[in-house]
């Protein structure tokens, strides 16, 4: 696949949250902390993290649900630190995005046919001589029959709704989507279903994606490129392939093992295997050095006192780690 | 390979405006129904008002509304003829009670229709820009008007206008709006936050579009299940209004000013006085009972 | 199917129907479920959503919905018929032999008591040693929640419900039942909810704690991948049947069933290859099933018989049954 030009770039991305009450009042919830990153037209950056990463905040915040409290974002040459109130139309038209729960981001008083001409109307974008028959081929794009036309959300099974909030993003014809999670809260067949369209529609109009999940597996079959994120900063990012024949964070490595597989092929993969212990730490109290420096079977004193910097091993292949010197 | 490969699906027929309306519409009423008390209020009013309605029809004597005398008749206990009896001036209580219901449900309807959309409509703007200084203004003078009695406030009122049923009915109006702004603003501080709403303005809706399309339909719910209740609050009031002199004026029938004038014939001639009562209690009866289903009916939408 | 009592089988539910009555008549979930456990046995029941894997389990304990009914079947705990039970009966099911761990966690935790009341209170009434003494109480609630990994256990006893996290809730729950070791645990999803690395680290507490206490294990989950590291046995669910059981290693080395064979396709791997297509079609309306074989709709080899009849369970040997006409045979599960 021809990747494009660079359309989304982001340097030295902050996010911070002010707690406003309670014992911790005047500090901050440091949700990112300095992360790069970009994405290529028809490339897909999966950005994996568990809880407290920061991963979903990511896609917030390139989505314009939040501003960036520090560090630039730009999208096709134009800056998009600033939350979506302040931004143009046509950016608002050109980046869209999917949520985790399509329970909760579909309006159950309004049907199909509402939800999907909503962004058309508001973008000038319905077609006067056929409004109907193009909410008609927006489903079709998704595989929903034209029968759903007026139902509501709550009579559409979970896969189907998602499938109809993917329409509704695909309706402005973007050039990105920000897709957080889509599919964690779906059977696997269903999962399945949906990757694949997503992954047909990325070819038909060179999509890019921004994909956000915990699940490893997934990105494997889907991204081009794979970030992982601990406690607001990137730990690894690296090219599909790189990243799951040679991980080298700690975390990724962790995160590897902690994966229930369901093949021989599989184990292979996860060679270092390392026991997951301990817990994320409070994304308050980052703690000094190394952020991963409580839970690391690495660690040495180093870790402890000096945060490590984003490191290039290989063309492409970014660590942030101590020790990957040695 | 397999030609039935189509499976069934949760609603097999293609779905069209009306037919998913019908569906829901059935639905509603298998909700409603669950609740009998809720059957048997909505039974209540639906009879009221074929009698309030249908009064020249229905009524044994329905000029009685007017000024009509009939001394010959006067104070005449329950009997064949007269089913509720006469009234001092030989006018047929029970006729004079299906055409004073007319004036209930106006003066419920009536008050209704101006203070729900009114005070909804505020309480969404002030809900959806909670922390702005507009949204502050309209809920302080909100607790001012929640703070008088109503019965009080209408009172004034009809004490600076002239007594009739208009001037009453807008008395009211004043007294009753900011139970809907309450209502309506708690409801759109919690919805605002919720993720459909922000995926609507991510999409870059309006915000008329959103106050209208996307927090006002699920605010319905909560807004038709206490208009339903109000109903026979409002009903009441009005009645106590009529009672003090205020409201509708002789010779058209009121229930409370029926039962006013009844009021000194007690206990001897009690009909005259009981049963507008009775009636009066009918129908907030009937309202109250409809208000348990209306609620199971529009809550839980699932 | 009775037989199986006899081999002293913890659970045993033998062609279970459940039905539920709604407004708009009568939904079919279970058709005609058979389990098996037995002592120290961990199974894994694996089924997408609305398969009936909670009724299944739900209706061990009988806390089905008050809609509920059971027209049909079979369920023995330990010998005893469940469904006759009596209610002091049933308490003691549920109170002394069998733990659940629900997959909402506030369906177990009371709001208005502090988790440190609630584990005590557990622990008291399940007839462990020395369970009366307050403690040995806190030394056991401790040590389980430090054996899912909970942070600072003793400040967690003393908080409320909702001062936790949903993730947080639902290893206090695991907790609890760690604490309280029963004959069998029931766990519905339990770490749907939890980061991938805490999921390892409970499950394989869990695991470790059935095997140490030979209880049995019913764990739900959607996941072939969790089953494959946590069970013995696996029952492949579809729409209210069980359509395939196997041992995990029997399973993983060969599907039967097309479900089976569908599913596993339908799961991304990590060395990659892309996933399948997913399965064609939707779960049958359990208001008007299909007559015969539930999956026939969507199967790709079903043929007219199936959507007549339906299949009976088929042992292909070493306990490897198949709901499948192809794999027909004499000896049913």
């Amino acid at each position: 696949m021809l990747m494009g030009e660079i359309i989304l770039d982001v340097k030295g991305l902050k996010k911070y949250f002010p707690i406003t009450k309670g014992k911790q009042k005047g500090l901050f919830v440091k949700a990112i902390d300095g992360i790069d990153f970009d994405i290529r037209e028809g490339e897909t950056l999966g950005l994996v993290g568990e809880s407290g990463s920061g991963k979903s905040t990511t896609a917030y915040n390139v989505i314009g649900m939040y501003h960036a409290t520090a560090g630039t974002m730009t999208f096709k040459g134009q800056d998009i630190s600033m939350s979506s109130d302040k931004r143009s139309k046509q950016l608002k038209r050109d980046i869209q995005m999917v949520f985790q729960d399509p329970g909760t981001t579909l309006n159950p008083q309004r049907n199909v046919r509402q939800i999907l001409t909503l962004p058309l109307a508001i973008h000038n974008m319905i077609d006067q001589k056929d409004p109907i028959g193009q909410v008609l081929r927006l489903l079709e794009t998704v595989e929903l029959p034209a029968e759903y036309l007026y139902k509501y959300p709550m009579s559409l099974g979970g896969g189907e709704r998602q499938m109809l909030a993917i329409a509704r993003a695909l309706s402005t014809d973007p050039s990105m989507i920000v897709l957080d999670e889509p599919t964690s809260s779906l059977d696997v067949s269903i999962q399945a279903k949906i990757i694949n369209m997503l992954l047909r529609l990325q070819k038909q109009r060179n999509l890019s994606y921004l994909f956000i999940t915990h699940d490893l597996s997934l990105m494997r079959n889907l991204a081009t490129k794979v970030a992982i994120m601990y406690l607001g900063k990137i730990a690894e990012i690296a090219p599909v392939e790189v990243f799951f024949s040679k991980p080298r964070h700690p975390y990724t490595q962790m995160l590897l093992s902690a994966i229930p597989v369901i093949s021989e092929a599989e184990e292979e993969i996860r060679q270092n295997k390392i026991e997951s212990k301990g817990e994320i730490p409070s994304p308050v109290n980052v703690p000094v050095g190394c952020s991963f420096n409580t839970r690391c079977p690495y660690a040495t004193r180093r870790c402890f006192e000096e945060d490590p910097i984003m490191e290039e091993t290989e063309p492409g292949h970014f660590v942030r780690c101590h020790m990957v010197h040695t | 390979m397999n030609e039935e490969s189509k499976t069934t699906s949760i609603n097999e027929t293609a779905s069209t405006p009306k037919r998913d309306r019908l569906d829901e519409i059935k639905k509603l009423w298998y909700k409603f129904s669950l609740n009998r008390m809720s059957v048997v209020g909505l039974g209540i009013v639906l009879f009221v008002l074929i009698l309030a309605v249908f009064q020249p029809i229905l009524a044994p004597y329905p000029d009685h509304v007017g000024a009509v005398v009939d001394f010959q008749n006067a104070s005449k206990a329950p009997c064949a003829s007269y089913w509720m009896g006469t009234d001092t001036v030989g006018r047929d209580i029970m006729s004079r009670i299906f055409y004073a219901y007319r004036g209930a449900f106006t003066m419920g309807l009536g008050v209704l229709i101006v203070t729900v959309p009114f005070g909804s409509v505020l309480g969404l703007i002030a809900g959806y820009w909670k922390n702005k200084w507009y949204s502050t203004l309209i809920m302080r003078v909100t607790d001012v008007f929640l703070a008088l009695p109503p019965m009080i406030l209408a009172l004034c009122v009809c004490s600076i206008l002239r007594p009739n049923m208009f001037n009453s009915l807008l008395a009211m109006c004043f007294a009753w709006w900011p139970w809907y702004t309450r209502l309506t603003y708690s409801m759109a501080t919690s919805l605002r936050n919720e993720m459909y709403v922000k995926s609507s303005e991510l999409l870059g809706a309006s915000k008329a579009h959103i106050l209208f399309k996307e927090i006002l339909p699920n605010c319905t719910g909560s807004i038709l299940t206490k208009a339903t209740l109000d109903m026979g609050w409002v009903i009441l009031t009005g009645a106590t209004l009529s009672f003090v002199g205020l409201g509708e004026q002789p010779p058209t029938p009121a229930l409370g000013t029926m039962v006013s004038d009844g009021a000194k014939y007690l206990p001897t001639q009690w009909w005259i006085s009981i049963f507008p009562a009775l009636a009066i209690m009918l129908i907030v009866l009937g309202f109250n009972l409809m208000g348990d289903g209306v609620k199971d009916m529009l809550s839980g939408k699932e | 199917m009775s037989e199986k009592n006899a081999t002293g089988s913890v659970v045993d539910i033998c062609d279970l129907h459940v039905y539920y009555k709604t407004y708009a008549g009568m939904v079919k979930v279970l058709n005609g479920v058979n389990l098996h456990v037995s002592p120290g046995e961990k199974v894994a029941i694996v089924g997408e959503t609305g398969c009936g894997k909670t009724t299944t389990v739900k209706s061990i304990l009988r806390i089905l919905a008050n809609n509920s009914v059971v027209p049909e079947g079979e369920i023995f705990f330990k010998g005893q018929d469940v469904l006759k039970m009596k209610t002091a009966q049933v308490k003691q099911l549920r109170g002394s032999g069998v733990s659940m761990i629900f997959q909402d966690p506030t369906m177990s935790l009371n709001p208005v008591f502090t988790i440190g009341e609630q584990m005590f209170e557990a622990i008291r009434n399940s007839g462990q040693k020395d369970a009366n003494k307050k403690d040995v109480q806190q030394q056991l609630a401790v040590q389980a929640l430090r054996d899912t990994s909970m942070p600072d256990p003793e400040r967690i006893l003393l908080s409320y419900p909702f001062q936790l996290s949903g993730g947080m809730r639902q290893r206090v729950c695991i907790a609890m039942s760690l604490a309280t070791p029963r004959d069998m645990v029931i766990a519905d999803e339990p770490t749907t909810n939890l980061d991938v690395t805490i999921q390892d680290q409970v499950l394989r507490i869990l695991t470790d704690r059935v095997e140490s206490k030979h209880s049995s294990l019913i764990l739900i989950t959607h996941s072939l991948g969790v089953a494959r590291e946590t069970s013995d046995r696996i029952y492949v669910m579809y729409a209210g049947n069980m359509v395939e059981t196997a041992s995990t290693t029997e399973l993983f080395r060969q599907q039967l069933h097309p479900y089976t064979v569908a599913l596993m396709r339908c799961i991304p791997r990590l060395s990659g290859g892309g996933v399948a297509e997913g399965i064609s079609g939707r779960i049958p309306n359990y208001l008007d099933p299909p007559a015969g074989c539930r999956f026939a709709p969507r199967c790709p080899m079903a043929n007219k018989r199936c959507f007549r009849e339906k299949p009976g369970f088929y042992d292909q040997g070493d306990g490897h049954c198949v709901a499948c006409f192809l794999y027909e045979k004499e000896g049913g599960c």
